[in-house]
């Protein structure tokens, strides 16, 4: 065991489960504190320390989930169940209840101490405790939609660890191997099998025809295992890599193609190698009849010609039913007469393992990262030193020539270190994305949906404490992708789109930040699912909701709890993975995004920095102090000259806005978010004296000025000199630093614009780690302590209402465009198109209008001649074009009619028209024809098209006049709506 | 008989020791950067050979009031935590055998009871001895 903790430990060893094991191990310790908390508190849980616990367990469950630690993953889902019901207050925990939880813990510990052989640790009485008390509550509350977990049955029949055959246990090797020979293998297998796995997806891809160049390479590096392996005596590598290789021999003798089904059996192979591999001087103890067996299957299976396509992969009858496998075993056995003892010539062994090294230890040499961190950190002290000493002897330049020339050589040695040692902790991001195509492809085959990934940007290079913080946030989001995004191949045929999803990763540089974008093709997230699920567990209210914008109601699925998914499942859907991912990468100083489009598909962009080490910012100074603001948030400077304050900044609801090219930033003063008393500098005595403004913007009333104004020129009469008004002078200047925050962008006031500095960021004691307006601390080149400012979390402190300010600024663009467009043609007036003969077209101002119905022309009643319609609850007289004016009539038999109600003093009437085309904007610029009859305003032209403008006060009156010769009338309505008439008429008359 | 050795320091009238085991260093950087919005009793920043210093009033932490700046002021940094604790007066490292300390009588004047850890009797005056541990701990506001 402590050679593999040796082999672990290593540095240079860079392995997802390592990383998972220690990572788990430290969430574990965090873990136990808050549980007791949790135990404390009981009734009155902070929501903070549920989520936190919360997002730890899902955490280890996803872990344990994606590298397949089955054990480790149902235990961890069992504690989950549970803190889920504890968050929703559903269910308190009582002490015993915590008992049972730590004792879960404890589990959980053992299992990860023992990584590889977890699955083995009988848990039963831990998750049987665990389901009592989540089930407790579905007792008692049996609307809960919590399912009660059913894993558990398929774990009993876990083998236990002595139902591994006993053949495997293989002597070491006496001969004591040379440590470093075996070193060096594993760091080359390693490297082999990273290249292998994208090269088999490719194998899968390509099937039938596979570039011989593929598939040799693919053999060659399974040969050079294989090799390796019988060199260095470890017989289950050699083994499983042999079966490996024979099956690619095939392929390469193109007696075999590649199908999904065989491609899991090469990789869960893969997998297993991976595994031996980091565990290399067990690795005889591994089980691996499995993966062997399959293998041999496969062979077999396309050897002998049965090519029964249709019998399920191997892998997929996982049971691990002990006479099952003995048979299995013994098949292999017949199958395999040549394996176990095989030949493989040592030299030949030294010689592909040779081969397979010399590059690499040619130009590279591998090192601790905690090496280069120390480095790292002393780079940083080394900036700091040249800075303080540049200040120090700046006094001395003008005095000794030879000083300056030395301070500048010192200048660019240490530049070019700190740029160096920079460098070497750069790593292409290629390294990360390059596993999600195989997590992609595994998880499309368990969903059986259908996706493929693209991959771009791979050699775009980023910190390795960044990349590495990168990869459980991405594969979070890779797995959403896949799990809510990509719908299934028939779901997808049905959209009008290919049955394949796509899923890009793109990696680019800008603006000196690494941006990544996750794309993928899919259904898109519904913005109002979103704030519908908020407004259902309380978090906002419906009102608050509803006045976000799209982008601030997609951005609530950041949000702990929030989860569009309707069921829970292994990958996704309890809402705390989104949370985990924006904690993630704001941790290491990124911003993340989301846009969507329902049915389009969704796209998650993130932007982080190169670097976390040195942070090039904008110092700024408030009252004295300074204060240095990250550049990746500083968008641009803008100095308001004091004189032209009230045109540049208002107010607009409870928030000073600055207007900057049309554009209306919210502005909040810093001195106001540390709680400063304000203070100016006095123009006359340069003396500090507090400052009686409350608002930016505050300036006095013109009476008050000429008030003062009076008084200056009392007081300069006396004195009889001229003083400038304090306003104008320059240090009334407003300087605001514009910062952005993802898409908001808003305004800081600061009193000093200093330089730029590269600064060394230097963590926060935890005394101080609840100022959220701080991302941490650094040392300035004079030694002082100076707070580097967090632009999100200023925002947040200022309350700044970003979506008011917006709406505002919508509004006033629109005003804008409307006045522009109104400048230019003052003549334009909204008309609506209708037609009656499909040949003859109509239009009404639509300020005329007060309404248009629909009508089923069966529905018309005919009274006395005329024609009515129900409308709200009484008749509504129609008028038809062709009875009044020279027109041609509706044609035909329509299914539907138009009305149009235009806006009348009196009682209603509608005009009955085929078709209502359209509403434009057109040029008033009608021609009154001498010919024009009663009832028509005159003509245009339009796209062709010839335009009778109607008249609605003649037509009214022409529909009267129809009225009255119609056969003598008794109707009242008529009575009254003529009467009504009568005074619209006049009205028309006058006017 | 087991000794223990106590750096002694006075806030006001009270005459205050810590153990030395968990003191790096008394110093007079009082070049200290405030921190807005951060608890009461955080003075602010110090830069201490290029690690940051949290610098805690001492005075504040212990229910009292701030401490104004004399030129007796000093600062005691702790070992293990880059946290330091502004006094009024520095005092000598005094030894006491450890028998000797007594649980914090009921009445500790203005100094909050929980950051006494016990008291022992010198010639001429009573040394209350702090709990570092307590006064490292980070109340979020949860109990309080």
């Amino acid at each position: 065991m402590n050679t593999i903790n040796d082999i672990n430990d290593d540095a240079a060893i860079d392995d997802f489960v390592t990383d998972f094991k220690a990572e788990t191990l430290e969430m574990l310790d965090s873990i136990e504190p808050d549980l007791m908390t949790l135990e404390k508190e009981k009734g009155r849980v902070s929501k903070e320390l549920v989520n936190r616990i919360f997002r730890t367990i899902h955490s280890i469950k996803g872990g344990a989930g994606f590298s397949g630690f089955e054990a480790l993953k149902s235990i961890s889902h069992a504690m989950e169940s549970i803190i889920i019901q504890v968050r929703e207050d559903r269910l308190t925990l009582n002490s015993e209840d915590i008992d049972v939880l730590l004792a879960a813990v404890d589990k959980i510990r053992t299992m990860i101490s023992d990584i590889y052989n977890s699955d083995e640790i009988s848990y039963d009485r831990e998750l049987e405790a665990l389901e009592r008390i989540a089930g407790r509550n579905e007792c008692k509350a049996a609307e809960s939609g919590e399912e009660p977990i059913v894993e558990r049955k398929e774990f009993e029949e876990l083998p236990a660890a002595s139902d591994i055959p006993a053949h495997y246990e293989c002597e070491e090797d006496d001969d004591m191997m040379d440590e470093d020979l075996i070193k060096d293998f594993v760091e080359d297998i390693k490297d082999l099998l990273d290249s292998v796995e994208p090269d088999l997806l490719a194998l899968e891809r390509e099937r039938e025809n596979v570039s011989p160049e593929l598939i040799n390479r693919v053999f060659r590096a399974m040969h050079s295992i294989k090799g390796g392996a019988g060199f260095c005596g470890f017989e289950a590598l050699k083994e499983l890599s042999h079966a490996m290789e024979n099956v690619f021999m095939m392929i390469r003798e193109e007696k075999m193609t590649l199908d999904p089904g065989k491609m899991d059996v090469l990789l869960s192979a893969i997998d297993k190698i991976r595994l031996m591999i980091n565990r290399i001087q067990t690795s005889d103890q591994v089980p691996y009849v499995e993966e062997l067996e399959a293998l041999n299957q496969v062979l077999h299976e396309d050897h002998t010609a049965l090519s029964s396509k249709a019998s399920p992969p191997p892998e997929k009858e996982k049971t691990d039913n002990e006479s099952e496998k003995d048979d299995a075993f013994e098949i292999w056995l017949d199958n395999q007469p040549r394996s176990v003892p095989e030949p493989v010539p040592a030299v030949n062994a030294r010689q592909s393992t040779e081969q397979a090294k010399s590059p690499t230890m040619s130009d590279t040499i591998r090192i601790s990262v905690d090496l280069v961190d120390r480095l790292m950190n002393l780079a940083g002290e080394l900036v700091l030193g040249r800075n303080q000493l540049r200040q120090a002897i700046e006094g001395y330049l003008a005095d000794d020539p030879r000083i300056n020339p030395i301070i500048q050589n010192v200048d660019v040695v240490t530049s070019e270190i700190q740029e160096n040692i920079v460098q070497m902790r750069m790593q292409p991001v290629g390294n990360v994305l390059n596993k999600f195509p195989r997590t992609v492809r595994d998880l499309t085959r368990q969903m059986s949906k259908e996706a493929e990934m693209i991959i771009e940007g791979g050699e775009v290079e980023l910190d390795k404490t960044i990349l590495e913080s990168l990869s459980n946030p991405l594969t979070h989001l890779v797995r959403n992708c896949v799990d809510h995004g990509v719908e299934s191949p028939a779901e997808r045929l049905a959209a009008g789109k290919s049955s394949v999803g796509h899923i890009w990763l793109r990696a680019y540089h800008e603006g000196g930040h690494v941006n990544i974008v996750l794309q993928d093709d899919g259904r898109g997230i519904d913005s109002m699912r979103v704030g519908e699920i908020v407004i259902e567990k309380n978090m906002f209210s419906r009102e608050q909701v509803v006045k976000m914008s799209e982008s601030e109601r997609l951005g609530l699925i950041f949000l702990p709890g929030v989860s569009t998914a309707k069921k829970v499942t292994d990958i996704s859907g309890r809402g705390v993975g989104m949370d985990v991912v924006k904690t993630n990468i704001e941790r290491i100083g990124g911003h993340i995004d989301i846009e969507s489009e329902i049915g389009k598909g969704t796209s998650i962009h993130i932007v982080i920095p190169l670097t976390l080490a040195i942070i090039p910012s904008l110092i700024v100074g408030v009252q004295n102090r300074r204060y240095a603001v990250p550049q990746i948030n500083v968008q641009e400077l803008v100095c308001v000259k004091a004189g032209e304050t009230s045109n540049q900044i208002e107010k607009i609801g409870e928030s000073s806005v600055l207007r900057l090219r049309g554009r209306l930033l919210p502005i909040v003063r810093l001195a106001d978010i540390m709680g400063l008393e304000r203070i100016f500098v006095h123009p006359k005595t340069g003396e500090l004296a507090p400052d009686r403004r409350r608002r930016v913007e505050d300036r006095r009333t013109p009476a008050e000025r000429a008030a003062e104004k009076q008084a200056l020129e009392k007081v300069n009469q006396k004195n009889n000199r001229k003083k400038p008004d304090r306003r104008q002078n320059w240090r009334s200047d407003i300087y605001v630093v514009v910062l952005k925050v993802g898409s908001n962008v808003f305004g800081v006031c600061v009193d000093e614009l200093y330089d730029n500095e590269e600064i060394v960021v230097k963590p926060m004691s935890n005394h101080i780690k609840n100022c959220k307006i701080f991302a941490g601390a650094t040392i300035m080149g004079d030694g002082r302590v100076a707070m580097i400012l967090d632009a999100s979390g200023i925002a947040a402190q200022a309350k700044l209402r970003f979506s008011e300010i917006k709406t505002e600024e919508q509004r006033r663009k629109r005003i804008l465009q409307k006045g522009k467009a109104g400048a230019q043609d003052s003549e334009q007036q909204a008309i609506i198109l209708f037609n009656n003969a499909p040949d003859e077209f109509f239009a009404l101002p639509l300020t005329g209008v007060a309404r248009l119905e629909i009508v089923d022309p069966k529905s018309i009643k005919v009274v006395g001649g005329q024609e009515f319609m129900s409308y709200r609850g009484d008749g509504l007289p129609l008028i038809r074009l062709e009875t009044i004016l020279p027109v041609n009539s509706i044609p035909g038999d329509p299914d539907e009619l138009f009305v149009i109600i235009p806006k009348t003093k009196g009682p209603p009437v509608g005009l009955i028209v085929s078709r209502i085309l359209d509403t434009v904007d057109i040029d008033i610029a009608i021609t009154r024809h001498v010919s024009s009859t009663t009832g028509v305003a005159g003509s245009t032209i339009m796209d062709g098209m010839l335009i009778f403008f109607l008249d609605i006060g003649e037509i009214l009156q022409l529909f009267e006049q129809r009225i009255q010769s119609l056969a003598p009338m008794s109707d009242t309505t008529f009575n009254r709506y003529q009467d009504n008439e009568q005074t619209v008429n006049t009205e028309e008359i006058n006017g | 008989m087991v000794k223990k050795q106590f750096v002694t320091f006075r806030i006001d009238e009270f005459f205050l020791g810590i153990d030395i085991t968990m003191v790096r260093e008394i110093n007079r950087v009082l070049d200290i950067t405030d921190v807005p919005q951060a608890p009461d009793y955080v003075l602010g920043l110090i830069n201490l050979r290029g690690q940051t210093v949290t610098v805690f009033d001492l005075g504040v932490r212990l229910g009292m009031a701030p401490r104004f700046i004399t030129d007796q002021t000093h600062n005691i940094i702790f070992k293990h935590e880059t946290i330091g604790l502004l006094v009024d007066q520095i005092g000598d490292v005094v030894s006491v055998d450890e028998e000797k300390i007594v649980p914090p009588p009921a009445n500790t004047g203005t100094i909050e009871a929980e950051f006494i850890e016990g008291v022992v009797e010198l010639e001429n005056e009573l040394l209350m001895i702090l709990a570092a541990w307590k006064i490292l701990s980070i109340d979020d506001g949860i109990g309080e």
